[in-house]
């Protein structure tokens, strides 16, 4: 998605208004869970669904 | 150094922190002090003197010299306490002194003849050694950790594993000297009466003192303690990856 938007790491951390290392817990999928402002402001700034940033792996 | 200045420590931890760094040291010197008074008294010599620790306050006494026999209580039963205080624990005392009831540590209901550690038996020596090393050496332990546990806390790492681990380690180390208390009165108590060697002035009985519960029960205490705050560092954890 990022690649889509032609974002950076820092623009999007900037624009979210969350840490850089927070996003690498998120991009690494070490985080335990999301807040829902988290995820809201992510989607808005990436005009995107939560689908399209989520996805399952069984 | 920089995140101590940063953290707004109330002066409470601050003095504990400044108290188990002081009392670290001071164990290790006690501890040392009355090893080697003990290991002097085990060669055989006679130091002359009375040694009673108690709660950090060393007094050396002059031998009283009880009108026929010289008896020396020298260091006789060193018992340590969860935090190394050093008592010597049963004022045992002399012969002539029948009417004053002593209830020592070693349960003693009765006044014992003699009791000199230089006189005992090697093997009695190596216990009372052996037994007084291993509650040093778990003293300065429990306060090593103790300082350890400090020095995470004054720095702010209350909700860290290797803070809590301390604790952890640090109930398992009171449990130890409880244990370790109450084998060695059973043991000590049994080969003395065995032997002979405290004679009683009324009928021979030997009460096994169990060492204070109030050890225990802070163990155990802390062990629930340790196991709460595991908890606290899980939740600590999950909220630090929440985002």
């Amino acid at each position: 998605m990022l690649a889509k938007r032609k974002m950076s790491l820092t623009e999007l951390s900037e624009r979210v208004g969350i840490t850089m290392s927070n996003l690498s817990i998120l991009k690494k999928g070490k985080a335990k869970a999301i807040r829902f402002s988290t995820l809201e402001s992510i989607c808005r700034v990436l005009d995107c669904q939560p689908a399209d940033i989520l996805e399952y792996k069984d | 150094m920089n995140t101590v200045t940063k953290i707004n420590n109330p002066s409470s931890i601050k003095l504990l922190y400044f108290i188990t760094r002081i009392f670290f040291w001071l164990s290790i010197l006690f501890s040392g002090l009355i090893l080697s008074f003990l290991i002097y008294g085990a060669f055989g010599y006679d130091i002359g003197a009375r040694v009673s620790i108690s709660s950090g306050d060393i007094i050396i006494q002059e031998t009283i010299d009880y009108s026929e026999e010289l008896i020396l209580v020298v260091a006789d039963n060193v018992a340590t306490d969860s935090f190394a205080n050093i008592i010597n624990v049963p004022d045992f005392s002399p012969v002539m002194d029948n009417t004053s009831k002593n209830f020592g540590k070693l349960g003693m209901s009765k006044s014992p003849e003699y009791l000199v550690f230089y006189q005992l038996p090697i093997s009695s020596k190596l216990i009372v050694l052996t037994y007084v090393l291993l509650m040093m050496s778990l003293a300065i332990l429990s306060i090593w950790y103790c300082r350890k546990f400090m020095q995470l806390i004054i720095v702010g790492n209350y909700f860290q594993k290797e803070t809590i681990k301390n604790i952890k380690l640090l109930s398992y180390l009171i449990l130890l000297v409880w244990v370790v208390n109450f084998l060695y009165e059973i043991i000590i108590s049994s080969i003395w009466n065995k032997n002979g060697m405290i004679k009683f002035l009324d009928e021979p009985s030997i009460i096994v003192d169990v060492p204070s519960v109030s050890l225990l029960i802070f163990a155990l205490v802390l062990w629930v303690l340790s196991h709460v705050f595991m908890h606290g560092v899980e939740l600590k954890e999950e909220n630090n990856l929440t985002i």
